[in-house]
């Protein structure tokens, strides 16, 4: 089963998604710091990360950067309030699979995670 | 008596002869090669040949050695006014049609030279009045002297005629060559009357001692390229003779007319007392010369001088001028006023470029032109450091013909300058003056240099510091437009960043009703639904604030910092009220803080940060307090709340970037950035101590005026 880890520091958003999500199967794990982001993608192993990139202390980027250091076959879809394309290139040349700016469309993140599905699939050879 | 008019003749014609002959040996070397000097040298020799020889032929014995005198005196006689009218149409490049008398000129000198041989010019000599031997004239001697007059008035004429239609430094010019010259024909001329059996007492012999002052004030005019006033000048020699007139005279008049007196109560004696007078007149002599010239020039000057006075004051008060234009200006306008000249115009340094260039002008030309450091003009103005005036630097090029003066010319041509005043701070060359002729048509005297180089050099420091404070200025705006820049670009991206959060759950709420995810929560439904409201409600207030921080003007005004504080707390008296939050607030009412607009935005976002924060929503207490530092140019602000701490909020990560900013303190994060913007943009320190249970504690250092450097 496809696991998703939802992280953003607005817990209203957190809640959102993750209902939008769950109406549709998927497993999904939240947290709204980058801190219990990490401590959460060690302990879950989630298959896609949805990763908000601004937020206080631990930040997405940096979040992103462990994640794709510890599991680096994980998917990871950046979220940002800002349409920066430095930090939307920085994001991608760490790993990043997909970028999203919010406020963005629930058929856009699925979209983009049915995508990011079939890779892994290919990938594990399931079909 | 007649033996003593006849040596007083004598004299004068010999004086008039030795000073000639000096005159032509002096210019021939100063410069024989020059054009102008060889002819006034011949003009010289012509009339030394005149007075000598006539000196000689009036008292000889010999009638036949007097005639032979007297022939050899014509030959110069005969070119006197020849060698004059060819060195008027040089001097004033007189050329074309009118240039073709001058060789006709020298042939009928030529022809007038071999007949002074014969009798048809010089019949015979004979005793005179009191000469041993004057001239009867010969048939055609009427025709030469009517020819002679009439050659002089000619070469008179020319020169008048320049000097009346001229200005400026050439009119001055020709007042050395015009006067003297009438003056000296009137006084000569009456030689030529004996010849005709007339004579004219006083005036023979003594106005031949008007002769050689047109040589002389013609020599000094043609090697001197900066001349004086004239009527200084003849101001000086007047002077200079009567008081030597007076020193000498009585003496000699003692020695002279009172000697069988003095003889008769002095005895053997008698000669000390013309002695002792001679001493004692000679010694006062040059004081009372000089008491005596000061107070004529001090008459003949006396406007020049109310004019210096008063560019003098105006230069002391041009250092009190912080403006660099309006100091510019100015210094136009004084130098146009007071000295009644057509143009001003200031050419200052432009470091960055390594150029002279035009800054402003008053009757001048809008011409922009700029002169590289390396121009030989600039060259010039630094190695000599005085004033360059156009018709001397023009004179000297027709001298010279050299490159370095051509450059300078065509420099003053173009500016244009009829002078140049350097402007100097210490050794360097900042700038210079450019100023035209006088509309009276006066020359520059050197006293008007001298003042024009003080005011130069005074109005350079007022320049320079201008100069500084303008570029203060503008680096200082530069630096106020970068911060204010820097500070609104990272305002909105915080505020950017807030609202697309804050619409994305709004977004979600709708997107979720849309796709049915609230069927089988209604409840959540209600509760997403009064958040979006609620949410639409922060975004308005947050773009008041953001509109109203952007929009925040750039001027300057002093505050009082509790009446600050003061509006601050105002704009929260309902939650101060209904929350039932207390304050203290301990501020001295004379501290005044220099500030922009939005000065007090940090005050209202201050107290709006604590009052929304964690911890305050059922009461508590915000204190504020302030004192001057020890520096005496800063101001500490310090604000406690009674909330709970950031660190709280941190952790639940309900905080973006260490400020307060979960779903209840929203607003605090917007207030907070403002707060610190609004402190940066006046150069303070922001300081934020947070600590478990203790609430927020703002410490926040202000400049009095952050205009000025702190002490």
């Amino acid at each position: 089963m496809i696991k998703f880890l939802v992280v953003d520091d607005e817990p209203g958003v957190v809640d959102q998604v993750r209902d939008f999500l769950e109406l549709r199967n998927y497993a999904v794990v939240t947290a709204t710091s980058g801190e219990k982001a990490l401590e959460l993608a060690k302990k879950e192993n989630p298959n896609i990360v949805v990763l908000d990139i601004r937020m206080p202390g631990t930040t997405g980027i940096d979040v992103l950067k462990e994640v794709k250091k510890n599991s680096p076959k994980a998917r990871v879809i950046m979220l940002t309030g800002v349409e920066d394309e430095a930090t939307k290139n920085m994001a991608m040349e760490l790993g990043a699979s997909g970028y999203l700016t919010k406020p963005y469309s629930y058929s856009e993140l699925l979209d983009m995670s049915r995508k990011l599905i079939n890779e892994i699939c290919q990938e594990d050879g399931i079909k | 008596m007649p033996d003593f008019i006849l040596n007083q003749y004598f004299i004068a014609l010999l004086t008039t002869g030795i000073i000639n002959a000096g005159l032509g040996i002096f210019l021939i070397l100063k410069g024989f090669n020059k054009r102008l000097n060889q002819l006034l040298a011949l003009y010289s020799l012509s009339l030394c040949i005149w007075s000598i020889f006539e000196a000689f032929g009036i008292t000889r014995y010999n009638e036949s050695l007097a005639l032979v005198l007297w022939r050899i005196n014509h030959t110069g006689v005969i070119f006197i006014p020849i060698f004059l009218t060819h060195f008027v149409f040089l001097l004033l490049d007189i050329k074309g049609k009118r240039a073709k008398l001058i060789p006709i000129s020298y042939v009928i000198g030529c022809i007038l030279l071999v007949l002074d041989a014969t009798p048809l010019l010089i019949l015979e000599v004979v005793p005179k009045f009191s000469f041993r031997y004057f001239i009867n004239p010969g048939h055609l001697y009427y025709v030469f002297f009517w020819s002679w007059i009439a050659w002089a008035i000619y070469g008179n004429f020319e020169l008048f005629k320049e000097y009346f239609r001229s200005s400026g430094y050439r009119r001055n010019q020709m007042k050395y060559f015009c006067w003297p010259l009438l003056f000296s024909y009137l006084g000569g001329v009456p030689n030529f009357f004996p010849t005709f059996n007339i004579e004219i007492p006083v005036l023979m012999p003594y106005g031949t001692y008007a002769i050689p002052v047109y040589a002389i004030f013609a020599t000094y005019a043609i090697i001197r390229y900066k001349l004086i006033s004239i009527n200084i000048v003849i101001t000086r020699a007047a002077i200079f003779i009567m008081v030597y007139l007076i020193v000498l005279g009585i003496p000699f008049g003692l020695a002279g007319w009172f000697r069988p007196w003095l003889m008769g109560v002095f005895g053997q004696n008698w000669f000390w007392i013309p002695m002792l007078s001679l001493l004692g007149l000679a010694t006062l002599g040059p004081f009372v010369f000089i008491f005596l010239q000061k107070k004529a020039e001090g008459e003949i000057l006396k406007d020049q001088r109310h004019n210096h006075t008063i560019l003098m004051a105006a230069a002391q008060s041009l250092t009190l001028v912080r403006e660099f234009h309006k100091l510019l200006n100015l210094l136009v306008r004084i130098l146009t006023k007071t000295l009644g000249i057509k143009y001003a115009t200031v050419y200052l340094c432009n470091r960055e470029k390594n150029q002279y260039v035009f800054c402003v002008t008053r009757g001048g030309e809008q011409n922009h032109m700029a002169l590289n450091s390396g121009n030989s003009l600039i060259k010039y103005l630094q190695g000599t450091r005085k004033p360059l005036v156009y018709e001397e630097v023009k004179r000297e090029y027709d001298d010279r013909k050299d490159i370095f003066t051509k450059e300078i010319r065509d420099a003053m041509n173009k500016i244009p300058a009829d002078l140049l005043v350097p402007t100097f701070v210490a050794d360097e060359l900042i700038g210079f003056l450019a100023l035209g002729n006088k509309r009276s048509g006066e020359v520059y005297t050197t006293e008007d240099l001298d003042v024009l180089s003080n005011l130069a050099n005074q109005s350079a420091l007022a320049i320079e510091n201008a100069q500084f404070l303008k570029e203060r200025e503008e680096m200082q705006g530069k630096l106020r437009e970068a911060e204010t820049l820097t500070t609104i670009r990272d305002l909105l991206g915080s505020f950017n960043h807030e609202l697309y959060n804050l619409l994305t759950p709004i977004s979600g709420t709708l997107q979720g009703i849309n796709m049915g995810l609230y069927e089988e929560k209604p409840e959540r439904l209600k509760s997403d639904v009064e958040k979006s409201i609620t949410t639409t409600f922060f975004i308005k207030t947050y773009l008041g604030w953001v509109r109203e921080y952007v929009e925040s003007g750039d001027k300057v005004a002093a505050y009082q910092l509790s009446e600050l504080i003061n509006r601050g707390i105002a704009y929260s008296s309902d939650k101060f009220e209904k929350q039932n939050i207390s304050k203290r607030v301990s501020v001295n009412p004379k501290i005044f803080v220099v500030g922009y607009e939005c000065l007090p935005l940090l005050f209202k976002h201050l107290i709006i940060h604590s009052i929304y924060g964690y911890g305050m929503e059922s009461g508590g207490t915000i204190d504020i307090s302030a004192r001057i530092l020890e520096d005496r140019s800063t101001v500490e602000i310090i604000q406690t709340d009674t909330g709970d701490d950031l660190t709280k909020y941190i952790k639940e990560g309900s905080t973006m970037g260490g400020k307060k900013f979960a779903e209840k303190g929203k607003l605090g994060g917007t207030s907070y950035f403002i707060a610190q913007a609004v402190v940066s943009k006046h150069k303070g320190s922001f300081e934020v101590e947070t600590t478990g249970g203790k609430g927020t504690k703002f410490r926040i250092r202000l400049p009095l005026d952050f205009n000025r450097p702190a002490a």
